[in-house]
């Protein structure tokens, strides 16, 4: 077997797996040529699709095929959402949880505009921010689900993750946790917030888009959204937030979290609008 | 006829929410595939010709994907009304994608024939053989399994139930049905190259 041809099993094996066709773009002119190769996807994919359904029609596709197929045709990761307002939480008690946190934080020091860390210089933009929270779960094995009701019952500490965390706070989630946010608009003015995440994995996902522009506010606001972190994997997770003037569709919002978190920069200025980036870390 | 009937889902689409047009792939994506195994009839130059239809399931994965990429293009979502039915509008944008491979690639991989009734539906002998081999290669691995993850692949697998919808069944996390995914799908691979069922594909390559 030649190392194309090696190489071409081995992406055939990784779409197989995780439905993922991304690494067969690589090797995409030598399947096309190769009939070895295509035999071998066939069958691997003929046999994928009768696990479950031996007697099924070989011309149709399954569903872990249809899966496959999206993920290529809508580039970032369709994968079922994964962001979600946290259901094992009710959302009072999510909500008064927050505002207690909030309540409880020292007051920013004037004109001190939100930090965001990145590995380059620190980026200032004053009157808007965005914090990441870390929600803490209590540890919940009762019956290994982590969204039962014992669970639900249980308190949820919550830190505040870099640049401001407090004394005694964990730098980091780990993925038995939640991600929340708190924005601040000081400025007086309405704006939108669109926020996203890029996975250590490299799937975007979008986690709050603004149907209706944010008040201004003094000081930090809980945001309602949250993220699971249980089917995020350990590593760096980006996130960005975009206040624009107007809503922006959610192709665009994708689109600025992946150049943002290619560039890696903390932050910039856009057109009608300002980017953040934060960077949190999920550890296992 | 699901853009036709459902008014808000056509908006939704064409609107660009990722939602919707899922939806949207996962109801039209199947027929797509048969369509394309079964093959269609076209004109041209005067000539009525036939083409028989995808043989291999690369290629059918192939054109399914490239046909959405440009149905899901934001100009052409906009263009569509709602009016006509929209598979009829996939189809023609799969032809167009196969008939162009086909005068690129000179006619390897589909085949042409002047209009000649369907290709008869009986499998070959090295077909039906290959059904066999996989019968038997799936059996055998089910039987591997543990109760709870014949539970799985029936949930899965059988009732195609989406990742969520086999947590909610089985009361587990969605983190946990995608690790009991990514386990059995290794162990079903290692599996059939155990067996030789995947190596066969690479062996029959040099025969005659």
């Amino acid at each position: 077997m030649s190392p194309v041809c090696r190489q071409t099993e081995q992406a055939i094996e990784q779409a197989f797996l995780k439905r993922d066709l991304r690494p067969l773009a690589a090797v995409r002119e030598h399947l096309a040529g190769c009939d070895a190769c295509r035999a071998l996807y066939d069958r691997a994919f003929e046999a994928g699709a009768a696990l479950g359904q031996p007697d099924a029609d070989a011309a149709g596709l399954s569903l872990t095929e249809r899966e496959m197929l999206l993920a290529a045709v809508l580039p970032v990761a369709e994968r079922p959402r994964w962001v979600r307002l946290l259901p094992q939480l009710s959302a009072a008690a999510a909500a008064c949880a927050l505002i207690i946190w909030v309540a409880l934080l020292p007051p920013p020091p004037p004109r001190q505009g939100l930090t965001a860390r990145g590995p380059g210089q620190a980026h200032t933009l004053e009157g808007l921010g965005v914090r990441a929270l870390c929600l803490v779960r209590p540890a919940c094995t009762a019956d290994g689900s982590a969204g039962s009701d014992l669970c639900a019952a249980k308190p949820v500490k919550i830190h505040s993750l870099p640049p401001r965390p407090l004394a005694g706070e964990r730098p980091r989630c780990s993925r038995r946790d939640a991600l929340g946010f708190a924005y601040r608009n000081e400025t007086g003015q309405p704006w939108y917030l669109q926020l996203a995440v890029v996975a250590p994995d490299g799937t975007i996902e979008l986690v709050s888009v603004a149907a209706q522009p944010l008040a201004p506010t003094t000081g930090d606001r809980p945001l309602e959204a949250t993220l699971e972190l249980g089917q995020v994997g350990a590593g760096r997770l980006s996130i960005v937030a975009l206040f624009s003037r107007r809503a922006l569709p959610a192709g665009a919002v994708l689109n600025t979290a992946r150049e943002m978190n290619t560039a890696r920069k903390a932050g910039t200025s856009m057109e009608g609008g300002r980017i953040l980036h934060l960077v949190a870390e999920i550890g296992e | 006829m699901l853009l036709l009937q459902d008014k808000q889902l056509l908006k939704q689409f064409r609107e660009g929410e990722r939602q919707a047009m899922a939806t949207v792939f996962h109801h039209y994506a199947d027929p797509l595939a048969r369509y394309l195994s079964q093959g269609f009839s076209f004109a041209s130059k005067g000539r009525q010709l036939r083409f028989d239809g995808l043989t291999q399931r690369h290629d059918v994965h192939d054109v399914v994907a490239e046909t959405f990429r440009r149905a899901f293009e934001t100009r052409a979502r906009l263009a569509y009304t709602g009016l006509a039915p929209y598979e009829s509008y996939l189809r023609r944008i799969a032809r167009n994608i196969v008939l162009d491979q086909l005068r690129s690639s000179a006619g390897q991989w589909v085949t042409l024939e002047e209009d000649a009734p369907l290709s008869a539906a009986t499998p070959s002998a090295e077909q039906a053989y290959q059904r066999a081999e996989l019968a038997h290669l799936l059996s055998s691995f089910i039987d591997t399994l543990s109760p709870l993850e014949q539970r799985f692949v029936a949930l899965r697998y059988q009732e195609q139930l989406p990742q969520e919808g086999v947590a909610s069944r089985m009361r587990r996390t969605r983190r946990w049905v995608r690790k009991t995914e990514l386990s059995l799908r290794q162990r079903f691979w290692d599996r059939m190259r155990t067996s030789g069922y995947l190596s066969g594909a690479v062996q029959s390559e040099g025969r005659p």
